[in-house]
């Protein structure tokens, strides 16, 4: 007969967030029907988004505890539990192209020996792919910044790991997220923020910092999907299968509408009084030139934690040059 | 007048003071969390006013404010419930207490009884976490390294501490309302 | 049982345990812990579960403020701020009946621009107020009933935590949402102000014999004397509102400033002893543990339901019933203020509108307008019965010593529940309530 599965999949983020919006509209319908060609298993999904079932940053802890079965794996938002998986946000003024960064990042996770394995040993979450990355970071604000002197003293809102690269700038790093950025620049408590255009965009912060400023640290590769161990283990090679071609499916469906709404919001923004402004690039060489160093906390962190942290960073940085691109400063050879 | 004895004065004695050891260390415990609280205001302030005026935020404010909130609610928690204070609904116990006082008794026995099984129930659940976070400091901590980071395990171990005396807290109650139930004539 | 009867079972079994007198929290807790494991079939699901709550339920920046705001209210009360300012609104409004309750929702109305929750309005308010209207001979009834009623302002008026929320989940702009409660908020108020009139007319017996008399015990105060009162609460008000319009701190950082300007008003008045102090703090602590384990309670019971798929069946039902568009507001109204009988405000926003955008997407539908009726619908939630945040937070604050009753608080409050009903079906006739501002 057939063999029912019962799952819960939850995430902290709502699902006008595009990594969740896939979840529910591309993922769980490909395993369905990956499932469905051969009938021998059906799934019956318990779904709960935005927080309803797992907070964020809960992730990690509601996998090993058996609260939710497959779920993203995110290091942005786990970064003690999942560190390894943020490891673009070590690499600051990486490639702006969400796809070519993903690649490259699964890409060394799966070269390097032991990364993965030491994360679903400590985790108890299998990596099962999925792998998903931000549009490239760059600055609102209400000011424009075309050369470093113009962020001096410059209050800017950001996450705790995105202010770091503004050291050496003289512009101040508050922390904040996109849920305030909108009316804590509206009074002036900051006076930009460090985010991507996909999301600053449909929150509408042209309105209240006019200037994209394109500082291009890059795109973020913010994580991927993951089955708690305990059911993965659980499961036939075919389940197995149809989880990994589901899990492709959902990289694919994000992006092409992230590609799509990139150059949506970008019109939107230049219609409704935003404006695109160029940094000057030797400006900018010097910036990157002055930072301190990004790698050697997160690195640290990670051989903590028993995981291969520098090898990681090495295979990623050296899969893009690979493909054509070189960071203007390697940070790993210092 | 009984409208006039509904008005909570601002005079009002203090909660009432726990007494016996056990009264003496939630009391403590209570004083702590206090005290915290002015902490986190001059934190919060702190911050604003470096932001403001020096351009100089305190990294990490968030991540403590959340930390703090935490500690603060359980290490009060078993002094709320012993001052009366948390919430609860007096309808039928109010009745109860004119029409049938040993059968209020009765139920606030088991009510309690009920509490402190629960919290039983968390901090027993609740100890490998401390345990974890004391062992594995590198994968229990808030923040992001580079920038801010604070360990866990103290919250941790607080925490414990606060649902542990909540659900003696608990405990000790039930065992009064039985006693009294006992006392009571039916 | 399947998840949704599972759900329906565990509200009824809630609405006897709190009626019982179990409190809330555990009640919340316990049939979380009990709906889990049903729905599960595992006892180490169900307890981790309740482990988790308790480390991340109220682990924010938004719950940690809590504290502070509490901290204001009770300054601001001890200080005797509270007295001195309705003392002026009595004489103000001494030939009204009812004009303190009047004074009020005023208050609120101006307080609100100061704070982005409900919490606190109903925390400093009823430190504030409830004292006063008590002592002017208003029903202990009506005293905690205006207040709570009152607070929903704090949400409905910029700034708010509540519209951010849905600014966030819809994707509409933060800024036109507040400028869309701004009158909606305004004729709550003067809904409110003409309900409590009405009532001084035609239900004395609920407001209580607030009236002239209390007034007219003292002589008249001079201007320079009402001026003189009112100091202190306009200039804290002022710092704070200069602050977050002025850019130096956060509706949510509002909370620690104003407690630090409340400290040193009171100080100032030396109407601050080491002791009345020491009993403010922990008189705080309780208010907040009170309040933050109810949210742990509230935060677990929404997870189980999610986890029942009652909000997805609701949804479908809705769906599934072949209502035109007018219709389907009209059902998510319904289910709203049916849902905020039983859980908080943002729980139920992140349940109902995943459910409900999709289907209105595309449908011409204003979500500006929409997000207005959401948050109104929402919020008559925190006055509703069993649980009922704002009634919650007044008994909280009130202190173990009073001798109102929760009963009294959500029997005080439900006028106010009706009028936001009204308001609610006003913004809903006349949408240009919402976005004529913008
Ligand atoms: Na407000
Ligand atoms: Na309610």
């Amino acid at each position: 007969g057939q063999e029912t599965l019962n799952l819960t999949v939850a995430t902290g983020h709502p699902e006008v967030f595009l990594w969740v919006k896939h979840l529910k509209e591309t993922f769980i319908p490909t395993v369905d029907a990956e499932l469905a060609k051969t009938g021998k298993t059906k799934v019956n999904w318990t779904q709960g988004y935005g927080g309803t079932i797992v907070k964020l940053g809960s992730e990690t802890e509601a996998f090993q505890q058996g609260i939710i079965d497959v779920g993203q794996m995110s290091g942005v938002f786990n970064p003690a539990t999942m560190g390894l998986l943020n490891l673009t946000y070590a690499m600051p003024f990486g490639p702006a192209d969400p796809r070519a960064v993903t690649e490259a990042v699964e890409d060394a996770l799966n070269k390097t020996e032991g990364a993965l394995a030491a994360l679903e040993e400590a985790t108890g979450v299998v990596y099962i792919g999925g792998g998903i990355a931000i549009d490239d970071y760059n600055i609102g604000s209400t000011k424009a910044f075309t050369k470093v002197a113009d962020m001096n003293g410059v209050k800017l809102g950001g996450a705790g790991p995105n202010l770091a690269w503004l050291a050496g700038t003289g512009a101040v790093g508050v922390q904040g997220s996109f849920v305030t950025f909108y009316n804590d620049i509206k009074t002036g408590v900051y006076d930009g923020y460090i985010g991507w255009m996909t999301a600053g965009v449909p929150a509408k912060l042209y309105e209240v910092a006019p200037n994209w400023n394109q500082v291009h640290f890059g795109a973020m590769y913010i994580g991927g999907l993951g089955v708690s161990k305990q059911q993965w283990d659980t499961f036939s090679d075919e389940v197995k299968a149809a989880f990994r071609t589901a899990a492709a499916a959902y990289t694919k469906a994000y992006f092409d509408e992230q590609d799509a709404r990139y150059e949506s919001s970008k019109k939107a923004m230049l219609e409704n009084g935003g404006k695109i402004v160029e940094l000057d690039p030797a400006e900018h060489s010097a910036w990157i030139k002055a930072l301190p160093n990004p790698t050697k906390a997160w690195a640290a962190a990670a051989e903590a934690r028993g995981e291969p942290g520098k090898k990681v960073l090495e295979a990623y940085r050296d899969d893009l040059k690979a493909k054509g691109f070189t960071f203007e400063r390697d940070y790993l050879a210092e | 007048m009984a409208e006039e004895a509904a008005i909570p004065r601002e005079d009002a004695p203090p909660p009432r003071m726990p007494s016996g050891p056990f009264g003496r260390v939630i009391g403590v415990m209570n004083a702590v969390g206090t005290l915290w609280i002015i902490g986190l205001m001059v934190l919060i302030n702190s911050d604003i006013f470096g932001r403001s005026f020096l351009h100089h935020p305190i990294a990490g404010v968030p991540e403590l404010v959340a930390f703090s909130i935490v500690g603060i609610v359980f290490l009060q928690l078993a002094h709320t419930l012993r001052s009366g204070s948390m919430t609860r609904s007096d309808v039928l116990l109010n009745v109860l207490e004119r029409r049938a006082p040993r059968a209020r008794f009765v139920l606030l026995t088991i009510f309690h009884l009920l509490g402190g099984a629960l919290m039983l129930i968390v901090a027993w659940k609740y100890w490998p976490s401390v345990v974890a976070a004391w062992q594995h400091p590198e994968r229990n901590f808030m923040g992001n390294p580079g920038f801010f980071t604070i360990p866990q395990w103290p919250l941790f171990i607080l925490v414990f501490l606060g649902i542990v005396a909540t659900a003696i807290q608990f405990l000790l109650l039930s065992w009064n309302d039985f006693n009294s139930a006992r006392g009571v004539r039916p | 049982m399947n998840g949704v009867e599972i759900a329906f079972v565990s509200i009824a079994i809630m609405l006897v345990l709190i009626y019982s007198g179990l409190h809330v929290a555990i009640a919340l807790i316990l049939l979380s812990f009990c709906g889990v494991w049903l729905l599960r079939g595992n006892f180490d699901i169900a307890s981790n579960m309740l482990v988790l709550a308790f480390k991340d339920a109220i682990s924010d920046y938004i719950f940690g403020v809590v504290p502070l705001f509490v901290l204001m209210g009770l300054l601001v009360a001890v200080a005797g701020i509270g007295r001195d300012t309705f003392e002026v609104a009595a004489q103000v409004f001494r030939r009204v009946l009812g004009g303190l309750g009047i004074a009020t929702v005023a208050a609120n109305a101006v307080f609100a621009a100061i704070t982005g929750i409900s919490i606190a309005s109903a925390a400093v308010f009823t430190k504030v107020a409830v004292p006063e209207m008590m002592r002017h001979g208003y029903t202990p009834r009506f005293a905690v009933g205006v207040v709570a009623g009152s607070s929903v302002l704090g949400m409905l008026l910029p700034p708010s935590l509540l519209f951010i929320l849905y600014g966030v989940l819809t994707e509409q702009s933060v800024g036109s949402l507040f400028i869309a409660g701004i009158i909606p908020g305004i004729v709550l108020s003067l809904v409110y102000c003409a309900g409590i009139f009405s009532m001084g007319r035609w239900w004395p017996s609920f407001i209580g014999t607030g009236k002239a008399e209390a007034a007219e015990e003292k002589p008249d105060m001079s201007v320079v004397e009402m001026l003189n009162k009112l100091a202190p609460i306009v200039i804290l008000i002022a710092v704070v509102l200069g602050g977050i319009y002025g850019g130096y701190f956060t509706p949510t950082e509002a909370g620690a400033a104003g407690a630090l300007g409340a400290l040193i008003v009171s100080l100032a008045k030396r109407r601050l002893s080491w002791a009345s102090f020491w009993q403010v703090l922990v008189q705080t602590g309780h208010t907040t543990s009170s309040i933050c384990f109810l949210i742990v309670g509230a935060s677990l019971y929404s997870r189980m339901l999610a986890m029942s798929g009652m909000p997805g069946w609701l949804g479908s039902w809705v769906v599934d019933s072949g209502l035109g568009i007018t219709g389907i507001i009209v059902a998510l109204m319904v289910v709203i203020i049916l849902l905020g009988t039983i859980l908080d405000s943002a729980s139920i926003m992140l349940l109902t509108l995943p459910i409900a955008l999709p289907i209105l997407n595309g449908t011409g539908v204003d979500l500006i307008w929409l997000g207005v009726l959401v948050v109104i619908a929402i919020e008559i939630g925190l006055l509703t019965p069993p649980f009922g945040i704002a009634v919650f937070v007044v008994k909280a604050t009130l202190g173990p010593d009073s001798k109102v009753t929760l009963n009294d608080i959500f029997a005080g409050a439900f006028p106010f529940a009706v009028m936001m009903a009204f308001v609610l079906i006003l913004v809903f006739l006349f949408p240009s309530l919402a976005t004529a501002l913008l």
